[in-house]
């Protein structure tokens, strides 16, 4: 999977490099708009991750160049600007999904996922599985150890993601997107306490936890073998 | 210095109006006159033209008949009808004079002049000024068969009068009427000038001092002027809300950021102070990253608050199922009602649709459930319920929690104010301020009511 960033600040863009590379995929880091085109052209990219405030060309002219040429990569976008509009602007242009400045990395490369699961159209899997955990998404059993746990919708939503998710730290916002499909920062413990709901059902009464708190960050949910 | 400008300025487009205004006024007047004039001269003119011309006809045919004697004979007997003012004289073709007949009033005629004139051509209509008698006279002449030349002049003073003492009197009349029509003028542009004085008077004391909130004073709101000055005002109150909120909103943030900058700060420092142990360095880095993103949902509520309360938020309306609405929100605290054994009762009026911005109509209701459950005890109860009022619909979020003394009830609104005796809660004391601020937007109001030890009542209502 390759990856092309296009942030011209070298500090957000050596982070954004630096972890996507330890989360295995290969990254080409470019700072300005017109060297993002000229790569995009010459190498086919799985995603690309582009600034809007770009020197030389903007942003989303470089989404809309790319889009006029038939390059349809998916593309993520990073702004500093966080109304409604800009936004809608970015996805309008030819954007696939949208991330404010300051993010945290483990959003951004859950977004990524996202959408190189998007395209690659990997047939969901009827069953999914962590460690001794299974969560059957046609019956909706979920079991852990051979023990049944009966879960209620929201929690039932918020296991398939993280099941999903195996071992990617999932932000707060990016739960709350996916579990009640707002997009907006909760401002409020809702997470939390559907988390601690979720993690008493599935965790509580085993020796080893599989849903851990990366403080300031989000949940993961990790095999504990 | 600048002052003097202006003032030279506003007197300027005063004294040019009034110019202008005498000058029109000049300008008709003189052009009425003209043509009364020309048409008086015309009439006066012609009438002593056609007398001459008549009696110079007469004249003739006596003479054709009779000569010089009979021409004589006709002179006589209009003398003593006392109806002749005509002057008569008969040349010949060397110009000497072989006849002449003078009325009484001339008592000596300048005849010198007089002869001189009849070398014109025939016909033709000359006027002379007779030097000795200050009399004018209109003379023409007519080539007689026998090669003589009769000539004869018409006294044309009296016209001539008449027609000096219009013009004068006009001349007269004109001073006293350029200083009325100035006068007038002048007044005119002053009292339509004034409202515009207003306000530069207005404009002038905001700049000086600084003092937004001054207005000017409205004579007559109707006129345009008085839209003029209305729109002023409402222009002024906009810029006085902007720049209240921006001073609010910098004053917020240069409060209330530094508290969780400092905590961040301090968090780094003292990692970095310690002895090296990875322990430690993570939780100075996880307390970093939670202030961080304290900080930046602080920011960005701020922002959010500043630009619903100045006006330049851009809400998107849409038709809004409020009932749906609250319902999903209920939903959404049902985990945090139950953890914290507090029954939350929905009574909403089903199928109500209003215009709205429903992510922030969304949070507005979020905000006002967060609260109350924030306050509320264990085993208190919340409950959120609609009414349907003229024009407006009602929703209301009621606690059984600690409830607010009736000195803070006013401030609760106000950004990151918090009771006294509330300041061990957790919470950015800009949730109400939100509420306010995104209601207003919308063009409702916002309500509180309290009964400390029993309870409040948070309420909202919103244009339907």
């Amino acid at each position: 999977m390759r990856i092309l960033v296009a942030e011209d600040d070298q500090k957000i863009a050596s982070f954004i490099v630096k972890g996507l590379k330890q989360a295995g995929y290969v990254a080409d880091h470019v700072s300005d708009g017109e060297e993002a085109l000229l790569m995009a052209q010459a190498n086919p990219y799985d995603v690309a991750v582009i600034d809007i405030m770009l020197p030389k060309m903007d942003g989303l002219t470089l989404i809309e160049i790319l889009r006029k040429q038939r390059i349809n990569m998916p593309v993520l976008i990073l702004s500093a600007k966080r109304s409604v509009d800009d936004r809608i602007r970015g996805l309008k242009a030819g954007g696939d999904d949208y991330v404010t400045k300051p993010f945290s990395f483990s959003e951004l490369l859950v977004r990524i996922q996202a959408l190189l699961r998007r395209v690659n159209m990997t047939p969901s899997p009827v069953k999914l599985t962590v460690g001794d955990l299974s969560m059957d998404l046609l019956t909706r059993r979920v079991m852990r150890g051979g023990k049944l746990i009966e879960l209620q919708p929201r929690e039932f939503a918020l296991l398939e993601y993280f099941m999903r998710n195996e071992g990617i730290v999932l932000s707060k916002t990016v739960i709350m997107e996916h579990v009640w499909g707002y997009d907006f920062d909760p401002q409020t413990n809702i997470v939390d306490v559907l988390v601690s709901r979720l993690r008493s059902k599935i965790d509580k009464t085993f020796n080893k936890r599989m849903i851990s708190t990366i403080r300031g960050v989000g949940y993961v949910l990790k095999n504990p073998e | 210095m600048f002052l003097k400008i202006l003032n030279n300025i506003g007197r300027k487009v005063n004294l040019r109006l009034s110019a202008a205004f005498s000058l029109l006024f000049i300008a008709s007047s003189l052009l009425l006159f003209g043509i009364t004039y020309i048409m008086l001269s015309s009439f006066v003119i012609r009438e002593d033209t056609t007398a001459l011309r008549l009696k110079m006809f007469e004249l003739w045919v006596h003479y054709q008949s009779g000569g010089v004697s009979s021409l004589w004979q006709e002179l006589l007997e209009n003398r003593q009808q006392q109806i002749e003012s005509f002057i008569v004289r008969v040349a010949d073709n060397q110009g000497s004079t072989l006849f002449l007949h003078t009325p009484d009033i001339y008592s000596r005629l300048d005849l010198e002049r007089f002869e001189r004139s009849a070398s014109s051509e025939n016909g033709k209509i000359v006027r002379i000024r007779l030097r000795n008698s200050k009399r004018t006279v209109e003379t023409s002449i007519l080539k007689l068969a026998d090669g003589n030349i009769l000539q004869v002049g018409i006294d044309v003073s009296r016209r001539e009068r008449l027609l000096k003492r219009v013009r004068s009197t006009f001349a007269i009349a004109i001073i006293p009427l350029l200083l009325l029509s100035f006068a007038t003028g002048s007044l005119i542009a002053t009292r339509t000038l004034k409202p515009i004085s207003n306000l530069s008077t207005a404009v002038r004391s905001i700049i000086d001092t600084g003092n937004i909130r001054a207005r000017i004073p409205t004579e007559n709101p109707k006129n345009e002027l008085g839209d003029l000055v209305n729109l002023f005002n409402r222009m002024l109150e906009k810029i006085e809300v902007l720049v209240q909120s921006m001073k609010g909103t910098l004053d917020t943030v240069a409060h209330d950021l530094r508290t969780p900058m400092t905590r961040l700060r301090g968090s780094a420092e003292m990692a970095l102070g310690a002895p090296p142990n990875i322990g430690s360095c993570r939780e100075a880095l996880e307390e970093c990253l939670e202030e961080s993103e304290h900080i930046l949902t602080m920011l960005n509520t701020i922002m959010d608050i500043t630009e619903a309360e100045t006006g330049v938020m851009k809400l998107d309306r849409t038709e809004v199922n409020i009932s749906t609405l609250i319902e999903e929100c209920v939903e959404l605290y049902a985990y945090i009602a139950e953890e914290k054994g507090i029954t939350l009762y929905t009574s909403v009026v089903q199928g109500i649709v209003i215009p709205a911005d429903r992510g922030r109509i969304r949070r507005v209701v979020l905000n006002l459930l967060d609260n109350a459950l924030k306050y509320t005890p264990e085993g208190g109860t919340v409950e959120i319920s609609t009414t349907c009022q003229k024009d407006f619909l009602k929703i209301s979020v009621k606690d059984t929690g600690a409830g607010i003394e009736s000195d803070d009830l006013p401030f609760i609104w106000n950004r990151l104010y918090r009771g006294k005796q509330q300041t061990d809660k957790p919470g950015l004391g800009l949730g109400l301020s939100f509420v306010r601020a995104i209601v207003g937007a919308h063009g409702g109001r916002v309500n509180a009511e309290s009964t400390p030890g029993n309870g409040s009542e948070f309420s909202i209502s919103l244009p339907a």
